[in-house]
């Protein structure tokens, strides 16, 4: 701006804004008008627009308006600079020209007078200080206000330096806080991994001893009585070995340990000089200060954390907060370590009871099965050493005397069997088979070193533990169980339990053993009996069926026997009134010789009366008596009769004829033996698998079991209009087999019937046909060539015998 | 005999059967013969609605019953079934030589006589005696 340009510039230093204002408002039409609220501010505010004159306030803060005026005095030595103040004190104006001042100007401003002063300053007016001795009082001024500012200053610098020192504590502290909570999730990231107790306990004191550098370690847990806290774990350079001694405080008791733990809360002990209590052991004399935290997992005291430094003070509430959190975090690890130390336990226990038991239920099938004494006792002895590892097992039973106990079956690791079976312990004597006997309860030695009575027993030298169990049947003992183990103290209450459970059983065994024993003579004996009667019984049945089958032949005998006589009269009777001629017919003379002969022949008949009787008869009735077709008819009788007895004997020696053993192949077998069977067509259906293997047998023998099935089916269709047999070929599903179905839609076989079927003389057919042996033959041929007959039976549905024979071996 | 005496024969054995049919045709005797014990009861039926009743009937024991079982006591149920349509009915079981109990059983049950199957001669004699008496 031209006209800024043109116009003097005036700074005006005041502190009062009001004194600004006013000055501005009077000069601004003259002058260029520039402020400043302070001596520092207004020294750079001159050096910055060089003005014509300058206007100082005596009255500032820091710096005074003298000392402003004497720097830009010095500053600027040709630019008035002009004191203004409303200090009324004496020789104000002399100080201010002292000070460098060129002019003065009281306060308040006299607004006619203060534009024209103004001018007349700039116009070269200078106030003169007549009298020196102010330049000098100002000197001295000036160096009590150096000193005072020195003294400031170095005040200054002081604090700073300890400004200083307080930001570097706090960072400290932020980084050991940091340090703290690391060291805390370091330990806690390590215990929670350690499910093994003791090793959780020794890592964690180590770690907490290395995290926060504490000089003692120590944790400890409230033992079963929950009266005493056992230390468990310590660590640190003191190398003590307490926890190793055994070393346990009383909770509640006069230490930090039994403080903490009494009250359940965090004990510190910061100066151990100042502590009242005997706080720690004084094995540990470098310690200063000390914490002891409860370690408590829900509502009960596991045990306690302590902690000690050689520093006094260690434990500031960082430092608490953070072992508190390990000890939290350490009471959590500790339960769940013994937890699962416990299921570990369990876990165990579970494994040998699981194997105890498989001995019991071992015993328990084997005995059930044996029924000879030494047999089951040997047997019972294996399995006890085998499966649960016992060392020895020894069986003994109780002599008829009563008096003894024998052993009877001993099973011993190989070579180290200590006595000889008959080996002989008193009852009631002192071992341990003996007492348990006579006191009729298992016995357990757990350490066979250190029981009090010289036991007498098949002990192995390197046996431990013995465990006896009598043997109770009812109210007797018949003897006791000996196990033994090379581990001390390896049987417990429950193990007991167990084993005596399979005394019982086994008890119970010897004695069924021994009762059979007794029945075994007296079963013979039935046998011998029940043969007889089965003998018996077949016999009648057979001797009933032939009796049957045989019923008709002495009728029919007797009927064309008369027959034979009586056409013999008749011819003889038409011989008689022949012509002469005739008679010597060649014919006629044999005629007349065959009734002749008939005389000798034909005991019993009344010739003449016959023939009398003859004579009398109309034709007709002649007709009806008499017949060839009848004569063969009666012999067709006697025929069929003597075939069907026949045919029994074929199915009795049926099975033990000769053989004569050959490849057969089963679909050419059943077609042929069909065919040849008449069986109409439209009735029967095929599936036969044709590349089954041959089976060897005697392929008569074999087409006579089918001819016996398949003759049963129908039969057994004999009701049934849709008749269906169905015969099916095929490998088994064991393919060592080829099986052949006779299926039939008959009438079934009844669910109480299907075993008797087997049986011989046994038959559903009644009088129909069946002789009852056909079936148990046909059964006995296949069993003989290793292969098997299964019959499956619906009734109103029908039946499938199916024939399982072995393949031919290549 | 001016009427011919009119039989029953029932037996499921059929050589058995037409033996002692041929027997006692020979004899004289009207014979109509059945295998099983339905059969029978229908013959026994139809002949008393045809006027024509017969005179006796010879049963076996052991035969399929009249639900087509095999049954050995189908005899003694065909005879209670006989005599319950016919109270006086003539009734000869015939029965094996072992089985002899049963036909005491049925004697004792109604039937006039028993016959151990084998000598028909003698059946002949016993059925003569029965219907004459």
């Amino acid at each position: 701006m031209a006209q800024s340009e043109n116009k003097p510039k005036i700074l005006y230093i005041d502190d009062a804004p009001a004194s600004r204002r006013l000055v501005q408002r009077l000069l601004f039409a003259h002058y260029e008008f520039f402020e400043a609220p302070d001596g520092l501010s207004g020294i750079d505010k001159a050096v910055e627009v060089q003005p014509d004159l300058i206007l100082v306030d005596l009255n500032l803060p820091q710096f005074t308006g003298y000392e402003v005026a004497t720097r830009l005095k010095s500053l600027f030595p040709h630019v008035p600079v002009v004191a203004l103040t409303a200090d009324m004190t004496e020789h104000v104006r002399e100080h201010a020209l002292a000070s460098g001042c060129d002019g003065y100007i009281a306060k308040p401003i006299d607004a006619d007078t203060f534009v024209e002063q103004i001018a007349h300053f700039l116009g070269g007016r200078r106030e003169i200080l007549e009298d020196d001795s102010f330049r000098d009082a100002y000197q001295q001024t000036l160096v009590v206000r150096m000193e005072e500012k020195v003294r400031e200053l170095t005040q200054a610098l002081k604090s700073n330096a300890e400004l200083n020192t307080q930001r570097d504590q706090l960072l400290k502290e932020v980084q050991r806080r940091a340090r703290l909570l690391e060291a805390g999730a370091r330990v806690s990231q390590t215990i929670t991994s350690i499910l093994h107790l003791d090793t959780l306990l020794q890592t964690t004191v180590q770690v907490i001893g290395e995290e926060f550098g504490f000089h003692y370690v120590g944790i400890f847990l409230v033992d079963e009585t929950g009266e005493w806290l056992v230390l468990r774990a310590e660590s640190g350079p003191s190398g003590t070995q307490m926890a190793a001694e055994g070393y346990r405080l009383k909770v509640g008791s006069l230490t930090m340990v039994g403080a903490a733990t009494g009250r359940r809360q965090p004990f510190l002990a910061q100066d151990m000089e100042a502590e009242t209590l005997p706080l720690l052991d004084t094995r540990l004399p470098l310690t200063r200060s000390a914490m002891a935290l409860p370690l408590i997992m829900g509502d009960n005291l596991v045990g306690a954390l302590t902690v000690q430094s050689i520093v006094e003070n260690a434990f500031d509430q960082d430092a608490v907060r953070a072992l508190q959190a390990v000890a939290d975090q350490l009471a959590t690890a500790i339960g769940n370590a013994r937890l699962y130390d416990e299921n570990q336990k369990l876990l165990a226990q579970a494994e040998r009871r699981a194997r105890l038991l498989e001995a019991t239920a071992q015993v328990g099938r084997v005995i059930t099965s044996i029924l000879n004494t030494d047999a089951l006792l040997k047997k019972t002895v294996d399995i006890l050493c085998n499966v649960y590892g016992f060392s020895y097992a020894g069986i003994f039973l109780v002599d008829a005397t009563g008096d003894w106990a024998v052993l009877r079956a001993g099973h011993g690791e190989a070579g180290a069997e200590p006595i000889t079976e008959g080996h002989k312990l008193k009852v009631g004597g002192l071992s341990m088979v003996g007492m348990s006997i006579a006191e009729r309860k298992p016995l357990i030695a757990s350490d066979i070193g250190e029981e009090p009575l010289q036991l007498e027993s098949p002990h192995l030298s390197l046996t431990r533990s013995e465990m006896a169990l009598p043997l109770i049947v009812g109210d007797k003992v018949i003897g006791a169980v000996s196990v033994q183990s090379r581990e001390e103290a390896v049987f417990t209450a429950e193990d007991m339990t167990t084993l005596q459970a399979m005394a019982d059983q086994l008890a119970i065994a010897i004695d069924n053993a021994r009762l059979l024993h007794d029945l075994e003579t007296t079963h013979a004996e039935l046998v011998r009996t029940k043969t007889f009667e089965a003998i018996a019984t077949a016999t009648g049945e057979a001797i009933h069926w032939v009796g049957n089958k045989a019923a008709p032949i002495p009728g029919s005998v007797a009927r064309v026997r008369e027959d034979v006589t009586r056409y013999l009269l008749m011819a003889n009777a038409l011989l008689d009134e022949a012509p002469a001629g005739l008679r010597e017919h060649k014919f006629a003379q044999m005629l007349t010789l065959a009734v002749e002969s008939l005389t000798g022949l034909a005991a019993g008949l009344d010739l003449s009366e016959i023939r009398e009787e003859l004579a009398q008869q109309p034709l007709k009735r002649l007709q009806r008596m008499l017949s060839v077709a009848s004569i063969f008819e009666d012999l067709t009788i006697i025929e069929q009769s003597a075939r069907a007895i026949l045919n029994i004997k074929e199915d009795l020696i049926g099975p033990a004829r000769q053989k004569r053993l050959e490849p057969v192949f089963l679909p050419d077998l059943l077609r042929e033996t069909v065919r040849s069977m008449g069986i109409p067509q439209e009735v029967v259906r095929f599936l036969l698998v044709e590349d089954v293997k041959p089976v060897l047998a005697d392929p008569d023998q074999l087409a006579h079991v089918f001819i016996n099935l398949i003759k049963n089916a129908m039969e057994a269709m004999y009701k049934v209009e849709d008749k269906k047999l169905f015969i099916w070929v095929r490998t088994a599903d064991d393919p060592r087999f080829v099986v052949t179905d006779v299926t039939d839609n008959g009438e079934g076989i009844p669910p109480e019937m299907i075993d008797k079927i087997w049986v011989a003389f046994y038959t559903t057919k009644g009088d129909r046909g069946g002789t009852g042996l056909g079936l148990p033959a046909c059964a006995k041929i296949v069993n003989q060539l290793g292969g098997k007959i299964l019959v499956e039976s619906v009734i109103g549905e029908g039946t499938t015998f199916s024939v399982y024979l072995p393949v031919m071996q290549a | 005999m001016d009427e011919e005496i009119k039989v029953l024969l029932v037996d499921d054995e059929k050589l058995v059967l037409r033996s002692m049919e041929k027997s006692l045709l020979r004899a004289g005797f009207d014979v109509e013969s059945a295998g099983n014990a339905s059969d029978a009861l229908a013959l026994f039926q139809q002949a008393r609605e045809e006027g024509v009743p017969f005179d006796i009937a010879i049963l076996d024991l052991n035969m399929p019953n009249l639900e087509g079982q095999e049954d050995p006591n189908a005899g003694l149920q065909l005879l209670s079934k006989l005599l319950e349509v016919q109270p006086d009915f003539a009734v000869v079981v015939l029965t094996a030589f072992d089985e002899v109990e049963r036909a005491k059983e049925a004697v004792r049950r109604g039937a006039r006589a028993y016959f151990v199957k084998g000598r028909e001669a003698d059946l002949i004699a016993l059925v003569e005696s029965i219907v004459q008496a």
